[in-house]
This record gives structure tokens, C-alpha cells and sequence, in this order.
């Protein structure tokens, strides 16, 4: 099911865990292949009672620097629409994959090491959790080179951090080291080693994944929503959602112990 | 005045304090509790004599939490086309109305949270306008972690409290937040020494709020409330 369509975005499934890399040389940038295969990955991962969470990393100690220069054939799903200005085709393949991962309303977390930068921060700034190692350079250099950020960063940045906060990284085009990112709370926690990472992300896997959805579910559709509408919002998905890993939290709860989730 | 000794209502001054009154059960909360907590806020809303409104528990706790063996029989009758049979036999809809009431009264709300803030009192604490705590307070929302349902409004409310990345910790990861962390959330206005006694720690917060101008208060709150939502030309009045 997880078969990616390109081996520059591998995919491994353990233990309620899939974890997504990119894997590209030493940059691991992000090319519409791997954009289509990633948006793949997130649609067949809603609805997988396998995944528990969603990791999303890079190999060799390198998140992604971002878009590639090239970035290869158009996809054929965006076939007859590819409007073009000054500056280049619409960004409709990344927005597709933002679209895609923010989406995915299981747990998503973002393991940030070295490079973290464009593109690359786009999908990260859309995942539930970001973790970095001590070497993580987070940035957005789009601006400098004229290229103005319309893949969602704009709205979802400042919602994260503030706008004070976001204009700085989207408008000043400053790179931020992990201690700096940890401060203005772009990032979560810092991890001294993957291994932390892992521990963090295998109790993750181990929630009530389904209470986990119903969360997200109303807090993203509510973003937009006045207070009345919000209301409705959380009664409708609540009462339509059966998370059925109640029955053991009560149970648990009762018998004094650790309880043991299914995700369901 | 009392309502069956579970909620106490008392003035002091201009400062009306609503008060869980249930110490044996850290002052979990049933449903016909919440009907009282929602119906006391409305109250103080409109009496003329009320300048400030000041949430507490009496005991070793604000509140710990809802109870859970409270059965179908402890609704109040308008909400009797209301319930939903979920397994544990309680709903979200009335928290969810009683806590909306709270968020829209036109004082000033104060949360005192010492002890413990859990549940339905963590989602009551979110309604009002601050939130005073001691230093080694249990605050936060780990309902998650038994898979509770949760529905009460939190999702909108929390979310335009706090920085958006501070709702994965708080609200997905159910952390456990004590005085200094909620602080440092900016979800908590003041924090006091461990053991402090609140109604005395924040006479002089609570009797500043009373000194207010009512109504450039109700009119500043609602502008806050409603124009978060609104586009800027939208928002103004």
C-alpha cells in the first residue's frame, strides 16, 4: 500500500509507525515526484488502521533544503492545469501535498536535523509535532530569491508563532538554529539523538489514535469558524466519530492501570 | 446564597465569588452542577451590584474533573431531548452551552485554580478571562489519554489563547502543565506560591478588575471575543 512511487520518498511501516523520508543525495530536496508520492502516502495513511502516527523525516542527518531546482514532468493529475506567470508554474502540485499531509488527521511528526529549509519547512509547519535535533538550520530563503511562499505558509505560520514571529522568517529570509526555533516555539523539543525521537514518536503511536482524530478534526475545521458555528462543528464530529478505544480508557481507569489502545 | 451547599455564592463587595463546593470528590462536577456553575455566571452577569466574577473550589482543589458515575437522571429536564446515548451515558452538549454562557458574560471572569484544574474545570477555566494559579496547580486536559470523548468547545476557545503550536502539547499530547509551564503558555495570568490561599492572593487583582468602567469593560470584551473571528473593517463598531 505504501509503495512509493519514486525511491527519492521511502516509506516503512513498524509497529504503528510510518515513517516517511526523503531520500536525495545529500540535500534530500523535494521534486513533484516526490510531492505526488507524498500526498500518495497521506491519502492511503487516513484510512490504514495500521498507522498510529505519521513520521516525517530525512536521510542522512539531512530534513530536506527544499524544492529542487528541476523539478521535473508536471504531474499527469494537474495535466491541463499548469497556469504559468513571471514566476514559473502555480504552485499546485505542492499545495496538493501541504493539502495532503495537513489533512491527515492521525498524529503527524516532523524529526528536523540539518537542513530544514522552503518547501521542506512548509511540510513541516503542517505536521502536529516538531522535533529537532541540535544541528537543525530552519529557514525560508524563498523571499531572497524572489520567490513569493503560496503554498499555505502564510496562513499557517503566524497561527504557529505569531506574525511578529512569522514575518521574521518569511519576510527577513532568517535561518534559525534549534535552541532560536525552540524559543519562538517553531519546533517543540529538542532531541539530542533520533533515538529521543523515537521515543517520543513510538508513544505517540501507542495513543488512543482515534480520540487523537476527533481533536485535530475540530480544531482545524474550527479554525476559520465563528464561535456559535464552532459549536455545532464540535457536536456534529464528536457524535459522528465513534472512538471506540473509550470503552478501554474507562476500563483501565477503573482497574487502576495502564490502559492498551488499539487507535480505533 | 446557596444552592444545595454544591455551589456557593458569595459577595465581597462588588466581587461576586462562584464557588465548587463538593470538597469530598475534589469538586468533580455532574451534569445538574454544570446547569448551576452556567446558571450562577448568568446570574451575576445581571445583577447591577456584581462589578467582577471570581471562580474557585473549596478544598484541596478547583476541580478535579467530571464525575463519571453520575447517570441520566442528574440532566436537567430542558435537556432531556438532548441526550445522546454514549457509553458512559453523559453527552457534550451541555457543558459545551454552559461553558459557552460563561465565555459570554460581559465581567470580568477569574479562574482561581489551585490543586488540581481537570476536565470540566480545566474547560470552565478556558471561559473565563483570566486565570490566577499556585505554583504546583495540576492544570491541563488529559482526557486524551483515556480516550475520552471531547467535544466541550476547547478546540475553538483554546486554539486563540495560545500560540497554535502550544495546542499540540496541551491538547493532543494531554501534557500535564503546572503554574510556571501554563504560565509560560501564556495561558495563565498570574502564579503564586505553592500553598497560597487565591481568594486572598487575588483580592487585589480581583478588586482592580471591579474598579473598572463596566461598560468599556463589556464593550472591549465583546469587540476581543467577536473581532477574532471578524476581518479587520468587519470588526470595528
Amino acid at each position: 500500500m505504501y509503495d512509493s512511487s519514486t525511491d527519492r520518498l521511502t516509506t516503512t511501516l513498524s509497529g504503528g509507525r510510518l515513517t516517511v523520508r526523503f531520500d536525495d543525495g545529500d540535500e534530500n530536496r523535494i521534486d513533484y515526484a516526490v510531492l505526488d508520492a507524498l500526498a500518495s502516502v497521506c491519502r492511503s495513511a487516513a484510512d490504514d488502521p495500521e498507522v498510529r502516527v505519521l513520521a516525517l523525516t530525512g536521510a542522512r542527518g539531512t530534513f530536506s533544503a527544499g524544492a529542487a531546482a528541476d523539478m521535473g514532468r508536471w504531474p499527469d493529475r494537474f495535466g491541463h492545469r499548469r497556469p504559468e506567470g513571471s514566476h514559473g508554474p502555480a504552485p499546485l502540485p505542492e499545495q496538493d501535498a501541504v493539502r495532503a499531509l495537513r489533512s491527515l488527521m492521525k498524529p503527524t511528526v516532523a524529526l528536523l536535523e540539518g537542513a530544514v529549509s522552503g518547501l521542506a519547512l512548509d511540510l513541516a509547519c503542517v505536521c502536529d509535532l516538531r522535533l529537532a535535533l541540535p544541528d537543525a538550520r530552519i529557514g525560508d530563503p524563498r523571499v531572497r530569491s524572489g520567490t513569493a511562499a503560496s503554498t499555505g505558509i502564510a496562513y499557517v505560520l503566524p497561527r504557529l508563532i505569531g506574525q511578529s514571529q512569522a514575518m521574521r522568517i518569511l519576510l527577513l529570509g532568517e535561518t534559525l538554529d534549534a535552541a532560536e526555533a525552540l524559543r519562538i516555539r517553531l519546533v517543540h523539543q529538542i532531541v539530542e539523538a533520533p533515538e529521543a525521537a523515537d521515543a517520543v514518536i513510538d508513544r505517540i503511536a501507542t495513543m488512543p489514535t482515534r480520540a487523537w482524530e476527533v481533536h485535530k478534526m475540530q480544531v482545524l475545521g474550527q479554525l476559520d469558524l465563528d464561535f456559535e458555528s464552532a459549536m455545532v462543528h464540535s457536536l456534529g464530529v464528536r457524535q459522528t466519530h465513534v472512538i471506540e478505544d473509550r470503552l478501554e480508557g474507562v476500563q483501565a481507569w477503573r482497574e487502576r492501570r495502564e490502559p492498551r489502545f488499539t487507535g480505533r | 446564597m446557596t444552592d444545595g451547599d454544591l455551589l456557593l455564592v458569595e459577595d465581597d463587595g462588588a466581587v461576586r465569588h462562584i464557588r465548587l463546593n463538593r470538597p469530598e470528590k475534589l469538586n468533580a462536577i455532574d451534569p445538574l452542577q454544570h446547569e448551576r456553575i452556567g446558571r450562577a455566571f448568568l446570574d451575576a452577569d445581571a445583577d447591577h451590584g456584581v462589578r467582577a466574577i471570581a471562580f474557585s473550589g473549596v478544598g484541596r482543589a478547583f476541580c478535579a474533573g467530571d464525575d463519571l458515575g453520575a447517570d441520566s437522571r442528574s440532566w436537567p429536564d430542558r435537556m432531556r431531548n438532548r441526550l445522546v446515548d454514549l457509553d458512559l451515558g453523559l453527552g457534550p452538549a451541555l457543558l459545551l452551552e454552559t461553558a459557552g454562557w460563561v465565555r459570554h458574560v460581559g465581567k470580568p471572569t477569574v479562574a482561581l485554580l489551585h490543586g488540581a484544574a481537570l476536565g470540566s474545570g480545566y474547560d470552565y477555566s478556558l471561559s473565563c478571562d483570566f486565570r490566577l494559579a499556585t505554583a504546583d496547580v495540576n492544570y491541563g486536559d488529559p482526557r486524551i489519554h483515556r480516550a475520552m470523548w471531547a467535544a466541550e468547545g476547547w478546540s475553538y476557545k483554546l486554539v486563540r489563547q495560545v500560540d497554535q503550536s502550544a495546542v499540540t502539547p496541551i491538547a493532543y499530547l494531554g501534557e500535564r502543565m503546572d503554574g510556571a509551564s501554563a504560565y509560560e503558555y501564556g495561558l495563565v495570568h498570574r502564579v503564586y506560591p505553592a500553598g497560597s490561599d487565591l481568594l486572598e492572593e487575588a483580592r487585589p487583582f480581583l478588586a482592580a478588575l471591579a474598579a473598572l468602567d463596566p461598560d468599556a469593560y463589556r464593550e472591549t470584551k465583546r469587540a476581543i471575543l467577536a473581532g477574532v473571528d471578524l476581518p479587520f473593517e468587519a470588526s470595528l463598531p
